[in-house]
């Protein structure tokens, strides 16, 4: 039942001097959950599976609509775009999130009027983000009224065009780090209020540099919050797809777009969830690689 | 150093300007006329304001009633993820039973799973129990689209807060309970805010299961989006409608925006 | 902690007595819930909660509680409904090609009986072509409701650019793209545009307008060599396309933008710009190709779902709707055009004397020629329209072999039909089921 303490791993040190009569706790507070989300996701998401590997007609277990799936014109390219654009989009979120969370963090004069700034395009929705930015984009939006009336161009730019494909997927990868950093940076920052000051003044008495510091001292700490942050961010990167069908029609196909174009517009509920079950294969395999990949890191951290 | 504050001051100017140009651009058109909005060269300033369509918008049929719809919704979505989901959170940061890992993952597999493939037989189970065309019915679901991301945030919070505490205030005399209230908890109030935010514009913002499992009591996103931009609206309108829409939000931020700062000056360790 | 607990608790009071407060269920003596997939525009909406449905509320009493969706929720409800076997819905009105999804997951009833007694009150006489449109398999599952075409739009501006001798009301393909070479070429920018966007309509253009203008037919002739030459002009149109062609779903607004100086659209796609600058645009018939002018028209009916909780209240509604009067004032409301004759021959006020004409010069050109949506898919209607947009998507925008292309696009509409068992669309004769040669 329980191992030794010398041989637990490190993520909940303190969870050590429980006594064994208390074992079952975890258990009743896990079944809320449990049975919540057994009724209202997992049925229902069972029932949607269902769909993608049965024959609507015979009943019986099939791998058509996976083909019918993978023969479309636009599967190569979803998948492709939308691992581009969680590659691109994410790290630079994070990154970024992480910066304003630091220089919120040195607590400098207004800084939560800044924290507050960041904060405002969580409360917008993919949709309005893309909605927004495409009035910024178009050939008579304000990219080009606000550049003509600098004089840097003469003529307005048609920066969304289909000859232009490389184009459109950099608009995408702005709008979605425009929208989805502030959440990274709430993640953050509310990760760091836990970080005691002890640990950076101990660092800094002994002489470590401010960037050692950060680095050797600060971020392992943070380590939780990176974790949790980068973990949601890529779940919803690949479901997101409002932005991209905003800005780019089905020029730029996703997963999620194509899975809600088979919806809505083929009608057609097995390969959508056919795309669903192929979304959720994906992000499972990459938090688990990132799980495993944080984790090892974390035994070797001394603490 | 004055040039590494010149620096400092510099990035955040930046980065606020990043952050609010687009917003100030919303509400720059929610309150031009429409002539304006469809000028070229476009007027970056318009030289006159108008309450016009921001009105005739708030005043258009349920757009208020959607408003209040929405606040309840994501009002009742908060208390039923953080009663269900904090606890989880809890025990998935301070116990280590077996399951644990499978738990995790399998909580946020649920979230991996995209939420507009749902819709139909969400909506036939709804019409089925009574739940349909109410607001708890579309609170239910967006509690359940949340939990996931309420349990990761707080397991990462309460991983974070050392358990030497309340282990401190059970030998002072606490129970258990009473230590997790009085200590754990007010260090975990940021982390809680971040996820209350999170919940609340997740349950704000949502759109597929709201529209299909209301009629008559919609939230407001699924008034707007589907009458303001789904069809097609003449701008003026989208920027009206979409600036109205972000509103409450903005508001809800400010008001939670110190806890995500503890300002108890709470000594660690 | 004491702020956070005070500011928690008032919340959640504050949400207890909201949801325990029983919602204002003073039910008035008869309601009735009206949904639809049109109208949904915000102006739209208003005027037909507070102009339509009003009046019928004045003469019968009964309130109708309006609610407008985009396709997908609207269907996704109907469907859930009647997976249920219980509904709230009493009448729905949706265009003629998402009844056959909607009979598929049996949500239709017979409308045959409620027809007749409206054709029997003897004042208002239904376009026959309109009622058949409404049969499947027989049963008559829609009540013709009104109808729309898609028509061009050009600023007044642009008609300098157009070819020379030539007229504007007598346009053929040749003559749009010349028009489109002659303003790049003096302004630089590239300003015809469709609705290639998500939700757009670009492809009922392919389809309905240029396929049979072209080749005669929809889909029996998809890849004859008459298409080829046609797909071969589409890669030259493309070069006067914007652009940014795939971001638009509603023509009004590049129209209004000035991004866009010919458009081609749904009649109701482009009333908000011709309302707001009446005097800048002028509506254009549909192109004439080698083989004549074709041009859809698009049906919107009304029907009563099986679990409609008040199916002869709902019959009231119907009547309402359909009669001429109404008919008439719908048309000055939302620029959607009578189903019965008695209507058809009144005249609009002058804002939408522009579309009017536009519309009827397109019925009635000498080389006029109707094609209509195709039917008979079923369930997978939806995948008819994908089919050829993707064909333009591979031939004009990335430039693969035309053949080729043809051949695989091909095959993909004779599984489909196939599948379905379905006739082929006029103009092609209704053969069943239906091959591209």
């Amino acid at each position: 039942m329980r191992p030794p303490v010398a041989e637990r791993e490190t993520v909940a040190p303190e969870a050590l001097r429980l006594p064994p009569r208390r074992d079952l706790a975890p258990y009743w507070l896990l079944l809320p959950t449990a049975l919540y989300l057994g009724v209202f996701f997992v049925y229902p998401m069972s029932q949607a599976v269902w769909l993608a590997v049965s024959d609507p007609r015979s009943g019986q277990l099939t791998l058509e609509h996976f083909q019918r799936m993978s023969d479309d014109v636009h599967f190569r390219d979803a998948i492709r775009n939308t691992l581009l654009i969680t590659a691109i989009a994410v790290p630079v979120q994070i990154a970024l999130g992480l910066a304003i969370a630091l220089m919120v963090n040195t607590c400098f004069r207004g800084h939560t009027m800044f924290l507050y700034l960041c904060a405002i395009p969580i409360g917008i929705s993919d949709l309005a983000a893309g909605l927004i930015w495409l009035s910024i984009f178009i050939e008579r939006g304000y990219l080009n009224a606000a550049l003509g009336a600098l004089g840097a161009i003469q003529q307005p730019v048609t920066w969304l065009s289909f000859e232009r494909r490389d184009w459109l997927v950099s608009a995408i990868v702005v709008t979605e780090i425009w929208r989805a950093t502030a959440i990274v940076m709430i993640i953050l920052v509310a990760g760091m209020q836990l970080i005691a000051r002890d640990y950076v003044e101990t660092a800094q008495v002994f002489g470590a540099s401010r960037w050692r510091t950060l680095l050797e001292v600060f971020l392992p700490l943070l380590r939780p919050s990176l974790q949790t942050a980068l973990i949601i961010r890529t779940i919803l990167a690949f479901q997101c797809f409002a932005t991209v069908i905003i800005m780019s029609g089905r020029l730029v196909p996703v997963m999620a777009g194509e899975s809600y174009f088979w919806y809505s517009l083929y009608r057609n509920a097995n390969v959508a969830s056919a795309y669903a079950v192929l979304i959720l294969l994906f992000s499972g395999s990459i938090t688990y690689f990132y799980l495993r990949a944080l984790r090892q890191r974390e035994l070797d951290v001394p603490r | 150093m004055t040039l590494r504050r010149l620096g400092f001051a510099s990035a955040v100017v930046m980065i606020s300007a990043w952050v609010l140009l687009p917003i100030m651009l919303i509400a720059l058109a929610a309150f031009s006329p429409r002539d304006v909005l469809y000028q070229w060269p476009r007027p970056l300033w318009p030289s006159t304001f108008t309450l016009d369509t921001f009105l005739f918008f708030a005043g258009s049929s349920g757009v208020l009633a959607a408003t209040w719809n929405s606040v309840v919704v994501a009002g009742l979505t908060i208390a039923l993820s953080f009663a269900i989901a904090a606890p989880t959170g809890y025990a998935l940061a301070r116990y280590r039973f077996a399951g644990r890992d499978a738990a995790n993952l399998a909580i946020l597999g649920t979230k991996m799973f995209p939420a507009t493939v749902l819709s139909i037989p969400l909506a036939v189970t709804f019409l089925r129990w009574g739940l349909y065309d109410t607001l708890l019915g579309v609170a239910i679901v967006h509690t359940a689209l949340s939990i996931p991301f309420v349990v990761v945030i707080v397991t990462s919070i309460f991983a974070g807060v050392a358990f030497e505490l309340e282990e401190a205030a059970m030998t002072l005399g606490c129970s258990r309970a009473q230590a997790f209230l009085r200590i754990a908890l007010p260090m975990a109030l940021p982390g809680l805010a971040a996820a209350g935010i999170f919940t609340f514009v997740l349950s704000w913002n949502e759109v597929f299961a709201s529209t299909i499992l209301t009629l008559d009591n919609r939230t407001l996103p699924a008034l707007v989006l589907s009458s303001v931009s789904g069809a097609g609206a003449p701008l003026h309108y989208r920027f009206a409608g979409g600036f109205f829409m972000v509103i409450p939000a903005l508001v809800i931020i400010f008001l939670i925006r110190r806890y995500l700062l503890s300002l108890w000056g709470v000594t660690v360790r | 902690m004491n702020k956070a607990t005070r500011a928690m608790s008032f919340l959640l009071a504050a949400i207890l007595i909201a949801v325990t407060v029983p919602p204002s269920s003073s039910a008035p003596a008869q309601e009735i819930l009206f949904t639809s997939n049109q109208l949904a525009p915000v102006e739209e909406q208003e005027w037909t909660r507070n102009t339509l449905l009003a009046r019928f509320t004045q003469e019968t009493g009964i309130r109708v509680r309006f609610v407008t969706d985009n396709e997908g929720p609207y269907v996704d409800r109907l469907i859930a409904e009647s997976r249920a076997n219980r509904g709230n819905i009493d009448v729905t009105g949706t265009l003629h090609s998402i009844f056959p999804v909607l009979h598929a997951e049996r949500v239709t009833t017979d409308m045959a009986p409620v027809l007749r007694q409206l054709v029997e009150r003897r004042d208002r006489n239904f376009i026959p072509d309109l009622v058949e449109a409404g049969k499947i398999d027989g049963t008559q599952v829609f009540v013709p409701w009104m109808q729309a075409t898609y028509l061009m739009v050009a600023s007044r501006a642009a008609l300098r650019y157009f070819p020379s001798g030539r007229d504007p009301m007598r346009m053929t393909y040749e003559d749009l793209l010349q028009w489109g070479e002659n303003i790049r070429q003096a302004t630089g920018q590239r300003r015809v545009g469709f609705g290639a966007g998500p939700r757009g309509l670009f492809g009922r253009f392919l389809h309905g307008y240029i396929y049979p203008s072209f080749t005669g037919s929809q889909v029996k002739r998809f890849k004859s060599p008459e298409a080829v030459e046609m797909w071969r002009f589409m890669r030259r149109l493309g070069g006067i396309i914007h652009p940014s062609t795939f971001t638009y779903e509603f023509m009004h607004e590049p129209l209004l933008l000035g991004e866009v100086w010919v458009a081609w659209d749904h009649v109701a796609r482009i009333t908000p710009a011709l309302r707001q600058r009446p005097n800048d645009f002028v509506v254009l018939p549909s192109p004439a190709g080698p083989r004549g002018r074709s041009f859809l028209s698009v049906i919107a009916g009304l029907a009563i779902p099986r679990t409609a909780p008040n199916p002869e209240l709902g019959a009231r509604l119907i009547e309402y709707l359909t009669r001429p009067a109404t008919q008439v004032m719908t048309l000055e409301g939302v620029t959607f055009f009578p189903v019965a004759r008695e209507a058809s021959r009144a005249v609009p006020s002058s804002g939408l004397m522009v579309i009017a004409n536009g519309v009827a010069a397109q019925a009635n050109a000498a080389d006029a020629k109707t094609a209509l949506l195709p039917v008979g898919l079923g369930a997978r209607t939806g995948e008819l329209v994908p089919i050829y947009v993707d064909t333009f998507r591979l031939i004009a925008i990335e430039g693969r072999d035309i053949e080729q292309t043809l051949g695989q696009q091909a095959r993909r509409l004779e599984d489909l039909y196939r599948a379905m068992n379905a006739p082929c669309p006029p103009p092609d004769p209704g053969v069943r089921p239906c091959r591209p040669d």
